[in-house]
């Protein structure tokens, strides 16, 4: 996870397993800095089959 | 002929996501003839999240082979993590390696969890501090492991180094340069390298850098994978190697086979 301050905003990003676990970062957050902004960018990671193979001629 | 190995790490599987990989994974024999898992499957290295882990990769179509992660020891409960694991028919590498029958060639898979250090000219050395000492003769212990392991299985057609943490810095590239030293560790590389009486081995994987990049070479030119799940946008990534027609000869010279030179 990467967290970034700026200002009375607080910047969060990365990829994280579940849906869940996106939102309670902003939970957590918010309750660990009451009165900043919270800015969640975090994505969930994509669990879909692979479109595409690499070649390792 | 072409061998394909799916891979991927850092799944951090656990309740709240049972069920998500699933069905990517049933399907994984349409795309691979392998699959790798380069570590950190759970979140805390928890039974309960295991138990997840091994329902997900329980009785999939192709042959599963595994390494631990740094997540996977959180709890100090990985021997039994990795017994879970070994019930539902994964096979986790720590220190030794297998030779697998698949696509008509004899896949070798050596695998480690691996751990940080740091890479050459900003690496930790085994001086001064009992800690630091402690710190480095891990990553020299588990290095000696992975070398072992290689060498145990270098007499495959294809030979694939397995671990958690990174032998290269190429494949951190998007991480903060400052942590490069608990992300990974020279020593992997040089026992990577090292295979088959300075060959190498054909393939390296690993996971554990979820901010890098998926592509880097070792020193001596063998190839490095980083599939992290945040890195691979898939469910697994999918590499084919070309195998050699003369691979599956016994009495070729091991430093000759699977280069994928010559490909069917």
């Amino acid at each position: 996870m990467r967290v970034r301050v700026v200002g009375r905003t607080v910047h969060l990003s990365g990829q994280v397993a579940t849906a869940q676990r996106r939102d309670a970062l902003t939970a957590v957050v918010a309750d660990h800095a009451p009165g900043m902004t919270v800015r969640n960018d975090v994505r969930v990671v994509a669990t879909g089959q692979p479109a595409e193979w690499e070649e390792l001629r | 002929m072409t061998l394909r190995i799916a891979a991927v790490g850092d799944v951090h599987l656990g309740p709240d996501s049972r069920g998500r990989l699933r069905p990517a994974l049933e399907k994984v024999g349409e795309h691979a003839d392998v699959l790798l898992l380069a570590g950190d499957l759970t979140q805390r290295g928890t039974i309960k999240e295991a138990q997840v882990a091994a329902d997900e990769l329980a009785e999939l179509p192709v042959p599963v082979l595994a390494v631990l992660g740094n997540h996977d020891y959180h709890s100090d409960a990985q021997d039994d993590i990795a017994e879970l694991l070994t019930e539902c028919g994964v096979r986790v590498l720590e220190g030794r390696g297998e030779v697998l029958d698949v696509a008509g060639c004899r896949l070798g898979v050596a695998g480690a969890k691996g751990f940080g250090g740091g890479f050459a000219g900003k690496c930790g050395s085994a001086f001064g501090e009992r800690e630091m000492k402690a710190f480095i003769a891990h990553t020299e212990l588990v290095a000696e492991r992975l070398a072992s392991a290689l060498q145990a299985v270098e007499d495959a057609d294809v030979l694939v180094a397995l671990t958690h943490y990174s032998p290269v810095v190429d494949t951190l590239r998007g991480e903060p340069p400052e942590i490069f030293p608990f992300l990974g560790a020279y020593q992997l590389a040089e026992a990577i390298d090292g295979a088959r009486g300075g060959a190498g081995a054909d393939l390296a994987v690993h996971g554990h850098a979820h901010f890098g990049c998926e592509q880097g070479c070792t020193p001596g030119g063998v190839r490095v994978r980083n599939v992290a799940a945040p890195v691979i946008r898939a469910a697994y990534a999918v590499y084919h190697l070309p195998v050699a027609s003369g691979n599956a000869d016994p009495a070729q010279d091991p430093a000759d086979v699977g280069r994928g030179d010559d490909p069917d």
